[in-house]
């Protein structure tokens, strides 16, 4: 029954295609239709999805389609000269729907929680808002925007320094495994907005003497239903204890809880609902496909393909820490550009491998779900599913990496006989089949005795890492207990 | 080969310089002391943690306590910017284009210099000023001090009476506050620019001495008093309102660091700290008179200057804390509490601890806005790798908060800028290339700096008779390769007529190599001709050396062979002779290797010829000091045969210069 609705919905949505979006409006009566399902709402995860559908039509039935005219500059939403010049700056031609449809919301002062596909300029959606208030009055601390991952931090600080640095825009970012002085350095200069991961600042919250978000008025979640889950809660329940109630809200990401209890959380005020795609979908540009084949010839698939796209860049999208390390020996073994990142990397050679492959020194990017979410990284062709996500709103993620801002794009599942029930879920989600990729099978046998070379070889280094690893830990236990609590403290995707 | 030798033997006395040489030397002055207690500093670090622990909640109720002293008067208004005081000025409401202008220039170097022979009562004054400025926008506008009251230069009210009381034997007009040596240099110190002051004398050093206290003080009290203004505003404003700006602190609290040679001068510092405040009961005051004072004196056979510097407790690893109360000074508090820090080189270089310790702090240098070196000469006698070391650690970003308030902190601090607005002050006997390095790239105050540079007569007339004097000039085209040069024009010029000519006499020669690299070398060197002598069947080279790490025996009995004409020749270091200015007997002609840096030194040394022909060792005639330099040796050579010739020497063809 759900997959029915989100088809009616995707064609919808491809009703009011170029310019035609809908604008919902989250006025009191809707929340109240959705309270009905708060006490469904402790059920396991599996089920949780499709509620969220039922709950996103019950919203869907309030909702009126308005603004029909073409925008095609900044100016027409309202934003002021200074913030349209640093636009085009930065080579935004015009408005994507998600920044027509949030930006005046945003600069009339109300709550907006927004969502829209991957790739579609949300941070700015957001960032032009508070740049706009800012420039009409200039104070310190006036903004916090929470990200999931270290690495969206950097990226949306990144653009908040490019679009704001025509007013003198200070902006500090807050992370995990940085030193803490330093960012404590850059708080007591008072930056006007601070990008940060939850658990770091919380933790400049408690222990750093002298700053305060007493006077914040914009609080920002990009990625706001990651943040709004489990993981991050009761970090964020603590926060938002400490940020005055007096604020602006705005919540943005691709994909969007709509439970009530989550959005309480973030204690919005009347907010205004700008969906400009529905919860699951991914890009049109974006080409989706699936590879079926027995477990035991994973890694020699993944050598067959990756092979087949030498010379591309991609991502291949892995579960443990442990996979992506081992995948980034095994591939480099074979003589493959790659590398690895996930959360067990420090933070400086987190940076440093996503540097090398936005830059192109590597071509090849093996991650855990911590780079699912919101990089931006221009010309990505391809992105690689190793493994099936658990959860199919990580899936719209992933592939998301990929076909951005209008660009082409393929993403590639590897399904294999234990997967098969999970990529379904995420088939029945997507509500489309999608096509198998046309491969050589005899092909891809030829290369299974190299690959078991080359496996052999990572399981032998991975081992001496681990020695090294272990000796480290016991060497450095004092070191070890520290960043274990920093790490506890900024928990996000692994 | 010779230059390889020569890089082990440095190398060797990076080793030495950092661990074994200072320790050895601290044997070596102790020694000169009546008596010293060998466990003090061990007891001193153990009472300081306890001063730790000791250090009071008092603290915290101080903090709260409201301005209600007398100090109205020179208290300043909430709006500071159209103040004059140079505190404002510089430190706490620094006007913030000009500041990043200056930090900029300060950065591309481009300092303009400006040299000013002044004129005092229509005489040419007996130094010379170099000012560096920055050029364009100051920092503030120049201070007259000729006429002015302390009042008038801004000064907290309570210093006040206390200076002039401290200070009426040296003011000799009845309307003036200041002596004319500190009429020179007060401007300069009063504006927060950095002050190197070469001219510091046996006599004028009291004087400074008064001047930077009086200074150093009346920042403390400025800095403390607004700090708790600050807190009793904050307080009553509790926590409704945020926008309150109010920045008046670094990282942490010390906000004066004073280096200093000798336990003894420190306690004489801390007697005029003592002087210009009247604290009614100085906390542990007993303790620290115990550990940093003692009666011992020096017979007056010694020099005076050397008797000055080493009477008295002159343990040169030491360093304290002083922390100051509403009503009182307090001796041994811990660091992070104290306003001012004393030490000497050694100590705080324990203190901060080398890369290789586990466990260092040096975060307590972060916030130091005026440092002063006081008798730089005698500091540069001890090993001035560890000057480096802490220049290289001051002003630098905290790696701990220590607590501090964040929202308080000026932002120089914050953006990392504060070594461009401390205030260095150096005051010296006079002026080494070490000492002008340290002017040259580690003063970079915005506000300027200014170098004080004496004018040498000359010390050739002091010796008392006349003699000879030959100094001659060898080229080497860099500082680097200086030695190598040095030691070859020695080895092959100067040292085969030295021989032939100590060998038709029966005095002996005293060779005078200041640098103990070069000690190093010689003796090596002449061991080798030694043994060389050995082999081909003569009694060899005789020689004895003698520097500063030599034990109290050895010295005797190497003194006792040269002077029964046993040993021909002497190796004597400039450092042995700093530390115990023996007279050595015997000598029929001095060489130096080097000049030394100390002009007494020359004139001591010279003399030790005329105890020789006292003796009947020597005959007038035949007494003479050969002395080799370059043109790196300028200012050693400026104080030896005075300001006028000194040019002409360095920059003339000639090679050998005669004097009697």
């Amino acid at each position: 029954m759900a997959i029915k609705e989100i088809k009616s919905k995707s064609k919808k949505v491809k009703k009011s295609e170029g310019g035609k979006v809908k604008r919902v409006k989250e006025e009191k009566k809707v929340v109240k239709e959705e309270e009905e399902d708060v006490s469904e709402e402790e059920e396991e995860e599996e089920k949780e999805e499709e509620e969220e559908e039922e709950e996103e039509t019950a919203g869907e039935k309030s909702e009126e389609a308005t603004s029909e005219k073409e925008i095609e500059s900044f100016e027409e939403l309202g934003v002021i000269e200074p913030i349209c010049e640093a636009c085009k700056a930065m080579k935004f031609k015009k408005p994507t729907p998600i920044q027509i449809h949030s930006i005046p919301v945003a600069l009339e002062g109300r709550d907006v929680i927004g969502l829209a596909q991957t790739g579609s300029g949300k941070t700015a959606a957001f960032a032009i808002p508070i740049l706009q208030a800012l420039w009409q009055k200039p104070s310190p601390l006036f903004a916090c925007v929470l990200a999931p991952t270290r690495e969206l931090a950097y990226q949306i600080s990144e653009q908040f320094e490019s679009l704001g640095q025509v007013i003198g825009l200070r902006c500090a970012v807050i992370v995990g495994g940085m030193d803490m002085m330093s960012q404590s350095v850059a708080l007591g200069k008072k930056p006007h907005v601070i990008v940060a991961t939850p658990g770091r600042l919380m933790d400049h919250l408690e222990h750093t003497k002298g700053f305060s978000l007493r006077g914040l008025k914009y609080l920002v979640m990009d990625e706001a239903d990651r943040l709004l889950d489990m993981d991050f809660g009761p970090i964020i329940d603590k926060l938002l204890q400490l940020i005055p109630t007096e604020r602006r809200t705005l919540l943005f990401s691709a994909t969007m809880t709509s439970k009530v209890e989550k959005l309480q959380r973030a204690s919005l005020a009347s907010p205004v609902r700008v969906a400009v795609s529905t919860k699951y979908e991914t890009v049109k540009t974006l080409l989706q496909s699936y590879l079926f084949f027995p477990f035991k010839h994973k890694d020699t698939y993944l050598v067959y393909l990756v092979n087949e796209m030498a010379g591309q860049s991609m991502i291949i999208f892995a579960r443990t820490c442990n996979d992506t390390e081992r995948l980034a020996i095994l591939l480099r073994s074979l003589g493959f550009p790659a590398i690895p990142l996930h959360g067990q990397m420090t933070q400086s050679s987190r940076l440093g491998a996503l540097n090398k492959f936005k830059s192109g020194a590597r071509s090849i990017l093996v991650a855990t779900d911590v780079a699912a979410r919101g990089l931006d990284i221009p010309l990505v062709d391809c992105v690689l599913n190793y493994d099936i996500p658990t959860d199919s709103k990580a899936y719209i993620h992933r592939v998301g990496r990929t076909a951005r801002a209008g660009r082409a794009g393929k993403s590639l599942s590897l399904v294999t006989q234990y997967d098969l029930e999970l990529y379904l879920r995420i088939e029945g989600v997507l509500g489309k089949k999608l096509d198998e990729y046309p491969i050589d099978k005899e092909a891809v046998m030829l290369l299974s005795e190299r690959v078991g070379e080359a496996q052999r070889e990572a399981i032998n280094e991975m081992k001496q890492l681990h020695a090294k690893q272990r000796k480290r830990k016991t060497d450095g236990i004092t070191h070890g207990k520290k960043r274990k609590h920093n790490d506890d403290m900024d928990r996000e995707e692994r | 080969m010779a230059k390889a030798e020569h890089k082990k033997f440095v190398k060797r006395r990076s080793v030495h310089e950092v661990a074994a040489a200072v320790k050895t030397k601290r044997a070596g002055t102790k020694k000169i002391k009546v008596e010293h207690d060998a466990s003090k500093v061990k007891h001193e670090e153990t009472t300081q943690v306890k001063a730790e622990s000791e250090d009071d909640d008092e603290e915290e109720e101080e903090e709260h306590l409201d301005d209600d002293d007398d100090d109205s008067a020179s208290d300043i208004s909430e709006d500071e910017s159209g103040s004059t005081d140079p505190f404002h000025r510089h430190f706490s409401h620094p006007h913030q284009q000009t500041l990043k202008k200056l930090i900029g220039r300060v950065q591309a170097k481009g300092w303009v210099s400006e040299k000013i022979k002044p004129v005092v009562d229509g005489e040419p004054a007996k130094y010379s000023i170099n000012f560096m400025t920055l050029g364009g926008a100051k920092m503030l506008d120049e201070i007259n001090v000729a006429d002015a009251t302390l009042e008038s230069l801004n000064t907290k009210g309570r210093l006040v009476e206390p200076f002039k009381a401290a200070n009426k034997g040296f003011v000799q007009e009845k309307n003036k506050t200041f002596s004319p040596v500190q009429e020179a240099v007060a401007s300069r110190i009063l504006a927060n620019e950095d002050v190197l002051f070469a001219p510091r004398t046996i006599s004028s050093g009291q004087q400074l001495q008064n001047l930077y206290t009086l200074h150093m003080l009346n920042h403390i009290f400025k800095t403390r008093d607004t700090v708790l203004k600050n807190n009793a505003k904050l307080a009553k404003r509790a926590d409704a309102d945020d926008s309150l700006e109010l920045r008046d602190q670094g990282f942490t609290r010390p906000k004066a660091l004073v280096i200093l040679p000798t336990r003894e001068a420190c306690y004489k510092l801390v007697s005029t700290i003592l002087k210009l405040t009247a604290p009614s009961q100085p906390e542990n005051f007993r303790r620290f008179q115990q550990e940093y004072h003692s009666d011992a004196t020096i017979p007056d056979t010694k020099p005076e200057d050397f008797r000055r510097l080493f009477s008295g407790n002159n343990d040169d690893n030491f360093r304290i804390g002083i922390k100051f109360t509403r009503k009182t000074v307090k001796m041994y508090s811990e660091f992070y509490n104290s306003d001012i820090i004393i030490a000497s080189p050694l100590g705080l270089r324990l203190a901060i601890g080398d890369k290789t310790d586990k466990k260092r702090d040096f975060d307590f240098l972060s916030s130091i806005e005026i440092l002063i070196l006081d008798q730089t000469a005698a500091i540069a006698m001890q090993n001035w790798e560890h000057i480096l070391h802490i220049f290289a650690h001051l002003n630098l970003i905290p790696q701990d908060s220590h607590g501090c308030d964040f929202s308080r902190i000026r932002n120089w601090y914050l953006d990392g800028e504060a070594k461009y607005l401390r205030q260095t002050l150096i005051f010296s006997e006079f002026i080494t290339p070490e000492i002008n390095a340290l002017f040259t790239h580690h003063m970079n105050n915005v506000g300027g700096k200014a170098k004080y540079l004496p004018v040498y007569n000359g010390v050739l007339g002091d010796i008392g008779t006349p003699m000879n004097h030959t100094f001659m000039k060898f080229y080497s085209s860099s500082p680097q390769e200086d030695p190598d040069k040095r030691f070859k024009y020695f080895t092959t010029k100067a040292l085969p007529s030295l021989m032939r000519q100590s060998s038709a006499s029966s005095a002996g020669t005293i060779i005078f190599v200041p640098s103990y690299v070069d000690f190093v070398r010689l003796r090596n060197y002449f061991e080798q001709e030694h043994q060389i002598g050995r082999k081909l069947g003569s009694s060899g080279f005789e020689f004895s050396a003698v520097n500063e790490y030599t034990s109290t025996s050895d010295l005797t009995r190497a003194r006792a062979l040269f002077k029964d004409g046993k040993h021909k020749v002497l190796l004597y270091t400039e450092r042995l002779h700093h530390f115990r200015r023996y007279v050595i007997r015997g000598a029929e002609s001095v060489f130096m290797y080097s000049l030394p840096d100390n002009p007494t030194f020359y004139v001591e040394i010279s003399r030790f010829l005329l105890r020789s022909v006292s003796d009947g060792i020597a005959e007038q005639d035949a007494i003479v000091v050969r002395s080799l330099f370059s043109k790196w040796d300028a200012f050693k050579l400026e104080r030896i045969v005075g300001s006028a010739k000194f040019a002409k020497m360095c920059a003339g063809a000639g090679e050998i210069f005669e004097f009697s």
